[in-house]
Parts: structure tokens; C-alpha cells; sequence
């Protein structure tokens, strides 16, 4: 009764159906048929991208981006409000999350070959979005002011600054200042809560335009590709948005139950004064900041430099008709090769200053990862 | 997103299926989900305490809490202060002694304040008096606000 | 050129100030230019105070001579005595001095002090009289901290000649007293912290009147400051032992010049040195000592409890505040022992371990309550389990319609 009212409402003064029918053709419209639980992930890193915007404006009544205040504010919200503490967890735990789906889609999206002709354009924005997506847990990390949060910014900005002739500039232009604090702690809270979410959020946007528009790549080589009919395909509605959901349900159940069970801890107020030891990045930066220590500084920074470069330009690189994998021996190889590395380098990354103790023996592990054996002393 | 596509599911669906128990199963679960959501959210607008985070002006008790020549301590920002009520208004200070950091406490027969710890004594502005602290005792800014102390940290 | 201008007007205006008040006739500046270097930013000549008035003279005398006849009270270069009855003309008289509000009973404490009764009594010209310390052209006001006199500078002004074994040996005082200080408690204080409220060598030795304290009045000097620990210490059984020999109050404990910050080992260290161990005073000295070390240890553990909950998370706002007031407690124990009475001792030990219970059990009950946040798994697993089974059954659903449709067709 009322329904009908509204919808009358709108007909007498909108085209409605010029509009809805398009929009029902985009709902309904036929998925190809290997489209299945892989294809899952770049919803992932959107579920999770929706999740950081909704806890991050709960989590931004309460924060107050100032030197004096931020450490102070953040326990405040971790021990006072009702469920602040899991808002925050659920903040942290779906950042870390977020890289990882957005990595995983950028993977599955390598091996699937998704990014030939015609869609190298998603490709690009894609690794735009996943620099973004470091960006926003680099600056993200900051905002706590804790110790590590401090000192882990005072190396990655100290790593920007071996940049040759741009570095001081970029390091100084970061921090708001020689030292990190109270303007680098401002810089980076307008990049995280006001120039990032919205860049991201019209980068999305044309990114699902993307695909949508193109239609989703299937294994066929490129030019073979066939429009998928009706009849053969799975509708996006209702059929592949109940996957979805599941997919959703167990994603969203995971990040209550990692901010439960691992909750990030609160730690110790910024201290400029004191430098904790084996102040060390977080995971996702671990491979780089580990490869860093094998080469001199400004050639190391400017290899590791040349890496979103090279992932920018792989569609213009590797022309091959063929999106099957296993039709595509050299690209996987090095695929293969350099997940292989960056997991092998983060391992060491993590180890590396540290004592670790394998099938009852204790190592440990020097600046560059290399293990020693601890010949233990009896006392 | 899912919720609104949920409702087309169940508009469609009237055409093509019957509308069996799975439908309103799932449609009662995504509300619920929806409700668990919000319920939080809520609940974690609503300040549970009269105070903020702390920061600038503090709201650390009632005026009233505090009699003529008495005393009452807080804590402020993680570190204790003491206000003092005089006849002139009050007073906010350090609890902290400069000595060795022990709690100090409140003379109220000779209005000074005297650490329990090796007898420093401290005047009503924080001077010191005698006793082996180094220095005063930190004031502190304070205002009485509809008959609540603000402290300025 | 701007800044060069400014220096020369500043150099100008401070000539101007406190050094162009030299009287036109002073006749005494002819020759002795130099002297005048020092003493014209004394706090003297900035009151018109100079030449004739401690060396005599008459300074209106053009010829060198005539300036220096025995009419004239001449005195030129006095010695020690002279020195002391000279300043003391002034500084002794109430009258002068009332318009300074400077005391004026410095020459009477001087003739009471060591140096003072060596001088006037036995006439030994080798001790420090005013000018040794407070210099003489050039003398300021004691609160200028370029005075020699100024708190952090009185240990080096004695060390000058308590440092100096020639000056020592003859009156059998030992020279390494500065060295033992600057190691103190009290020199690193002053030294290193900058605490000018610190004891320096003339808190307890007395400035003008300077005496080491005798037997009795050890525990009055330390007492100045240290009023808790005096007021409990004179309860104790050691303070009623007047032979010095035996004990010599504060000193016997902690020593004098090199005093350290008093730990839990002095326990261990002085009790030994003359009650034998297994004496029932030993016992009694061991048992303040064990429940000072626990509370001391409790203290500890519970601060390391407490900051590992605020890492974590928790809140412990008010445990802070609890803790600080166990803190005071446990403080408090150190002036407390000072009374030798277990009781007393041990009461304070009570009033902090009951909070001690208290910080724990708080804490322990937030992070059971921490805990509990786990049991929501369950309920939350369960039903994304059923919405999963359903969501699947739906998509099957869908599926095998669409296989029906298509057979249909």
C-alpha cells in the first residue's frame, strides 16, 4: 500500500524505468560459469574497505589528532565507551585484512591473466588502489601514538629520505618537520580520514564500473573471448551474491574472532626520547624493509622503487594472447619466483633480530636473517 | 548493500517460487545482523561518562566535594593532582612530591602540604617550605564550571 | 654595521651603569688602575663604597705621599685580623647594615667558628677569614650565582684550601673531603640536577660559625632537612648511646661526606659492623630488613602488573592512583625504620599490602572480564554457520531450478 504510493510518488516525476532496467540488466546479467569462490576476494577488499570506513568514523568521534592527546584518546576509546575496544580491534585487525585481500585479488587477478586486453586499465587502477592500501596502514599506524607507531614512522620516513635529491625534501614535506611528531601526526591523519578514503572511493567506483562494463574476463585467449549467454552463465542475482554472503558471514566472523583472541595491543605513550629495540615494520612493509638491508641505501630504495613500476607496466610487458596459466609457462615462473621471494624475505624479515627456538634448538637470527646456533649455557 | 538486494529477492521471488521458510530464514538473519550492528554503534555514542578523553580542560568532580580548607586528589592525564578549596577559590597542584615521587597530603590545621615520605612541606601556591624536595609542586589552572572543576592539564 | 653599533651603545650604557661613578678625585686610581678593574661591579662601588673606606688614605691627596700619611688612617695591605675587624666595622654595625637587611652577627659567629679561634686566639694567620671566601675587589651579593659563595659554588670555595694538603697537614683535616662529596648523594644533586636546596659543606657545618657538629648535634644538622627521619630516629635505642666512639648517630650508618642514597643493603653492610650476628638486636635489625625487602619487591611486581595491563589495553586509571598512595607507603617505611620498631614498620607494611591485594584482584578481575568476551564467539560462529548452510542451500536451490527451467525449454 504504501509501496505503491512512493513508487507512484517517483513515476509521476521520475523515468523510473529508464533507469531501472539498466540497473536490473546490471543485476541480473550473466556471469561466466569459472566464476566461483576466487572471484570472491576484490568483494572481500570491498566488505572490508566498507567495515575501515564505518569503525574509522565511530573510532574518530572519540580521537583527537594531537600530539598531547592521541595516546590518551585511543585508551579512552579502547577502556571507556561500550565496545570501543572492538571497534578498534575490528579497525586494526581489518587493516591488516585489507592488505592481504587486496593482495590476494591482484594474485589471483595475475594468475587468471584477468589483466590482458582489454582490461589493463583495471589492472592499473587496481595497483593504484593496492599502493593506496599500504598508504593508508602506513599513515594508519601512526595515529595511536604509541612507541612502535612512533619509531616505525621515524624509519619509514628515514627510508624515504635516501631518496637521492628528493629524498630530504620528501622526508621533511612527510614528517612536517625534521623530527616526527606533532605535524607529522596531523599530516597523517588528513591523509588517512580525509584524502585517501575519498580517493579510494572514486577509484573503486570506476574500478567496479570497470569490470562490470567489460564484462568478467574468462580463461579464452585474447580476441576468443565469447559474451556469455543467459542460458550458460550464473546471474550475479541472486546466484553469485548468496556466495558472496557466505564469503561475508566467515570474513566478518574472522575479524571479530582475530580482535578476541589477538587484540593489538595499546602500548606505551610516543617517547621522542626513547628508542625501543627491534623496532621493526609491520608485515606488509617486512619483505621491502628487509631486502633494504642487503643494499646500499639510496640503491636499495631506488630498486625497491622500480617495484610498483614494474607491476604498473606488467599488462604493456607481457602480450601474450593466452590467459590460462598453464599456457603461460615464463609469466608464471615469475610470478611464482617472486612470491616465493617476497614470502622468503618477509620470513627472514621477521626473524632477523631475534631468538627462535627449532626442534630444541635455539638460534638466533642477525640483522640480515642469518641464523646462529646458541650453544646454550647450563648454569 | 546485501540488505537491499535482500529485499528485491524477496519482491522477485514472490513471481518466480513460492515463498518458503529459507527466504524468511535468511531475510530474519541479515536483519539481525543489522540490528547486532547498530546496537554497539549505539550504545558506544552514548557517552558513558561524563568525560572525554583527556585533554585540555579536564572535568575532574564537583565543587562541592571538596569542603572550605579541604582538600580532595585526582587523577588528571595519568598523574595525581590535588585541589585545594581556600576562601579565595581553589586551588589545583601537583600530589606528586619533587622529592621522590611520593603521594602528598594536606595539613589542615597548618593549611600547608606536608609529603608523608621525608616531611616536605609545600605552601598553598606549591612553594616549598622545608624538607628535602628539589622544587614546588606543578599548579594547575582550574575553574569551576555550573559547579564542576576544570582543571587545565 | 647595525649589530656592531648596538654591541658599542650596550658596552656604552653598561659602562655607564656601573662603572662611571668613580669619584673625579680619587686620586688612589693614579696608580692603582688595575684594582679598580675588579672592583668596579662590586656590590661595593655600586654603593659608593671605596678605596679609603677599608684602606684608609685620603684619595682628595694629589701627591702619592700626603694620600698616605699616618693622619689619613692608612692601612694598605691589611692582615687576617685587620681583615675581619675591617669588614666587620661595617658589617657588624646594625645601624649600617639595617638599610641592606643583612644580618650582622657574621664577625660575632666568626670569632665561634675554627677558623676564627686559630686566628684571634692562637694566632694562626693560616685560615680563612671574610675575603677567602667572598673575595675582595670584586666581592657580589651571595644570591649571584658568580658568587663563590652561591650554593653550587661553596664546595670548590672550601675545597681552596680543604682541598690543599699544605694548608690541611698542620690541623690534621683530611683533603679528599670535596672528591667524597661530589660523589654524595647531596654533590650529585647539586652538580648534576642543579638543586641548589641541596646540603652543601655550610648546611651542616655552619658558614661564618664554621664547627663540625659534635656527637649530639650530628642528628640535628642531617635533621634540618631530614625532619621525619630525626624525629623517629631520636625514638630509637640508638639514640640514647653517647659515646661517639660507639655510635655516632646519622654518620655511623651513612656516613658523612660521601653519603649514598640509603638502599636495603646498609642492613647487610652496618648492622654487622657491631651487633654479631644471631643477637637477638641482629634478628630484630633482620626482620625490619626482610619486610621492608617485601614490601619493596611487592611493590615492584605490582607496578610491572599494572603497566603490563595499561600495554594491554586495560584500563587502570584508578589502580594508578592506588598504587602511588602503596608507593607512599612504602616510602614512608624508610624514615619509619629509623625507629628500629618492628611494629611500626610492619604496620605500614599491612596498610600497603592490603592494597597491594586490592590492585591485583582489580586487575585480575578486568582481564577475567576480558575474557568473557571470548564466550560471544560461540553464539557469533553458530549462527555465521547457520547463515552459511542457508545461503548455500538457497544458491542449490536456485541451481536446480535453473536446470529445470532449462530442461522445461
Amino acid at each position: 500500500m504504501l509501496k505503491n504510493m512512493v513508487s507512484r510518488w517517483f513515476e509521476e516525476r521520475f523515468d523510473v524505468q529508464a533507469v531501472k532496467e539498466p540497473l536490473e540488466y546490471q543485476l541480473r546479467k550473466p556471469l561466466p560459469r569459472n566464476i566461483g569462490w576466487f572471484h570472491t576476494f576484490g568483494s572481500m577488499s570491498l566488505f572490508l574497505f566498507v567495515s575501515q570506513v564505518l569503525t574509522g568514523i565511530l573510532l574518530l568521534i572519540y580521537y583527537r589528532p594531537t600530539e598531547g592527546e592521541a595516546f590518551e584518546s585511543v585508551k579512552f576509546i579502547m577502556t571507556q565507551p561500550y565496545a570501543g575496544w572492538l571497534f578498534r580491534q575490528v579497525h586494526a585487525w581489518g587493516a591488516n585484512l585489507m592488505i592481504l585481500m587486496v593482495t590476494i585479488h591482484m594474485m589471483r587477478t595475475y594468475v587468471t591473466g584477468s589483466y590482458k586486453k582489454p582490461r589493463e586499465l583495471t589492472w592499473l587502477i587496481g595497483v593504484g588502489l593496492f599502493m593506496m592500501t599500504l598508504v593508508f596502514g602506513f599513515t594508519g599506524y601512526l595515529l595511536p601514538w604509541n612507541q612502535l607507531a612512533y619509531w616505525a614512522t621515524t624509519v619509514g620516513t628515514e627510508i624515504a629520505g635516501a631518496v637521492p635529491g628528493i629524498g630530504e625534501f620528501a622526508k621533511t614535506l612527510m614528517r612536517g618537520g625534521v623530527n616526527v611528531g606533532g605535524e607529522t601526526l596531523s599530516r597523517f591523519f588528513v591523509l588517512h580520514v580525509i584524502v585517501l578514503p575519498w580517493a579510494l572511493f572514486f577509484l573503486i567506483g570506476f574500478h567496479i564500473f570497470l569490470v562490470r562494463f567489460q564484462e568478467m574476463s574468462t580463461l579464452d585467449a585474447v580476441g576468443e573471448e565469447k559474451k556469455t549467454k543467459p542460458e550458460d552463465g550464473i546471474p550475479f542475482f541472486p546466484d553469485h551474491l548468496l556466495k558472496e554472503g557466505v564469503v561475508f558471514f566467515v570474513l566478518m566472523g574472522v575479524l571479530i574472532t582475530l580482535s578476541i583472541l589477538a587484540p593489538f595491543e595499546l602500548g606505551e605513550k610516543a617517547n621522542p626520547l626513547s628508542t625501543p629495540v627491534g623496532i621493526k615494520p609491520e608485515w606488509y612493509f617486512m619483505p621491502m624493509y628487509h631486502a633494504l638491508k642487503y643494499f646500499p641505501k639510496v640503491f636499495g630504495v631506488l630498486l625497491l622503487g622500480m617495484a610498483p613500476l614494474f607491476l604498473f607496466i606488467w599488462p604493456f610487458v607481457d602480450r601474450g594472447r593466452n590467459r590460462h596459466p598453464l599456457k603461460r609457462p615464463v609469466s608464471m615462473t615469475l610470478g611464482i619466483i617472486t612470491f616465493v621471494v617476497v614470502i622468503f624475505l618477509g620470513t627472514l624479515g621477521c626473524l632477523s633480530e631475534s631468538k627462535q627456538n627449532f626442534f630444541g634448538k635455539v638460534y638466533e637470527f642477525d640483522i640480515y636473517g642469518v641464523p646462529h646456533q646458541v650453544t646454550e649455557q647450563k648454569l | 548493500m546485501e540488505k537491499s538486494g535482500l529485499k528485491k529477492t524477496i519482491d522477485s521471488d514472490k513471481k518466480i517460487t513460492r515463498r518458503d521458510f529459507l527466504d524468511y530464514f535468511i531475510k530474519a538473519g541479515f536483519f539481525g545482523l543489522l540490528a547486532g550492528m547498530a546496537y554497539p554503534a549505539l550504545n558506544y555514542l552514548n557517552p558513558v561518562t561524563r568525560q572525554g578523553p583527556v585533554g585540555g580542560l579536564a572535568d575532574v568532580g564537583a565543587a562541592d566535594e571538596v569542603p572550605l580548607w579541604g582538600a580532595k586528589k585526582y587523577i588528571v592525564a595519568g598523574s595525581a593532582i590535588m585541589v585545594i578549596h581556600t576562601p579565595q577559590g581553589f586551588k589545583a597542584l601537583s600530589a606528586i612530591c619533587t622529592h621522590l615521587g611520593c603521594l602528598v597530603g594536606w595539613d589542615e590545621q597548618r593549611h600547608e602540604i606536608v609529603c608523608p615520605c621525608h616531611a616536605g612541606r609545600f605552601d598553598i601556591e606549591g612553594a616549598k617550605i622545608s624538607g628535602p624536595p628539589p622544587r614546588g609542586l606543578a599548579a594547575y589552572h582550574v575553574n569551576v564550571v555550573q559547579g564542576r572543576l576544570m582543571v587545565q592539564v | 654595521m647595525r649589530k656592531y653599533f648596538l654591541t658599542f651603545v650596550f658596552l656604552f650604557l653598561a659602562c655607564h651603569v656601573s662603572g662611571a661613578d668613580v669619584p673625579p678625585d680619587n686620586s688612589c686610581l693614579t696608580c692603582h688602575s688595575d684594582m679598580w678593574d675588579d672592583m668596579k661591579t662590586s656590590v661595593h662601588s655600586q654603593h659608593a663604597i671605596y678605596c679609603n673606606q677599608c684602606h684608609g688614605g685620603d684619595p682628595s691627596q694629589k701627591d702619592k705621599d700626603l694620600a698616605k700619611t699616618p693622619a689619613t688612617g692608612y692601612v694598605g695591605v691589611p692582615d687576617k685580623k685587620q681583615i675581619a675587624q675591617i669588614c666587620g666595622g661595617c658589617h657588624a654595625d646594625v645601624e649600617k647594615m639595617n638599610f641592606y637587611g643583612i644580618p650582622t652577627d657574621q664577625l660575632q659567629r666568626y670569632k665561634t667558628s675554627r677558623h676564627g679561634k686559630e686566628l684571634f686566639n692562637a694566632g694562626n694567620n693560616k685560615v680563612a677569614v671574610c675575603n677567602d671566601c667572598h673575595t675582595e675587589h670584586d666581592v657580589v651579593p651571595i644570591a649571584d650565582p658568580n658568587s663563590p659563595v652561591y650554593p653550587s659554588n661553596v664546595p670548590k670555595t672550601c675545597n681552596r684550601c680543604h682541598g690543599n694538603e699544605k694548608i690541611m697537614t698542620p690541623f690534621g683535616i683530611p683533603t679528599d673531603i670535596f672528591n667524597k662529596y661530589k660523589g654524595s648523594v647531596h654533590g650529585k644533586a647539586l652538580f648534576e640536577k642543579h638543586d641548589t636546596g641541596v646540603a652543601t659543606c655550610i648546611s651542616c657545618h655552619g658558614s661564618h660559625g664554621a664547627v663540625p657538629p659534635g656527637v649530639k648535634e650530628v642528628a640535628a644538622a642531617c635533621g634540618k632537612c631530614h625532619i621525619n627521619e630525626k624525629k623517629n630516629f631520636l625514638e630509637s635505642p640508638h639514640a640514647k648511646i653517647e659515646d661517639a666512639a660507639k655510635f655516632n648517630q646519622c654518620i655511623s650508618c651513612h656516613s658523612n661526606h660521601d653519603i649514598q642514597p640509603p638502599g636495603l643493603d646498609m642492613y647487610v653492610q652496618a648492622c654487622g659492623r657491631c651487633h654479631a650476628p644471631q643477637t637477638p638486636e641482629f634478628l630484630e635489625g633482620r626482620k625490619i630488613w626482610q619486610v621492608i625487602k617485601d614490601a619493596q619487591d611487592d611493590l615492584k611486581a605490582t607496578q610491572g602488573i599494572v603497566k603490563q595491563a595499561g600495554i594491554e589495553g586495560i584500563f587502570v586509571e584508578e589502580d594508578t592512583l592506588v598504587l602511588e598512595e602503596i608507593k607512599t607507603k612504602v616510602f614512608e617505611m624508610g624514615p619509619t625504620q629509623h625507629t628500629l620498631s618492628f611494629a611500626k614498620v610492619n604496620d605500614l607494611y599491612a596498610q600497603a599490602e592490603g592494597k597491594f591485594k586490592q590492585v591485583r584482584k582489580n586487575i585480575e578481575t578486568k582481564r577475567d572480564n576480558l575474557k568473557q568476551r571470548k564466550l560471544f564467539l560461540l553464539p557469533m560462529w553458530l549462527f555465521i554457520f547457520v547463515m552459511a548452510v542457508a545461503l548455500i542451500k538457497k544458491h542449490k536451490q536456485l541451481d536446480a531450478l535453473r536446470e529445470e527451467g532449462k530442461k522445461k525449454e
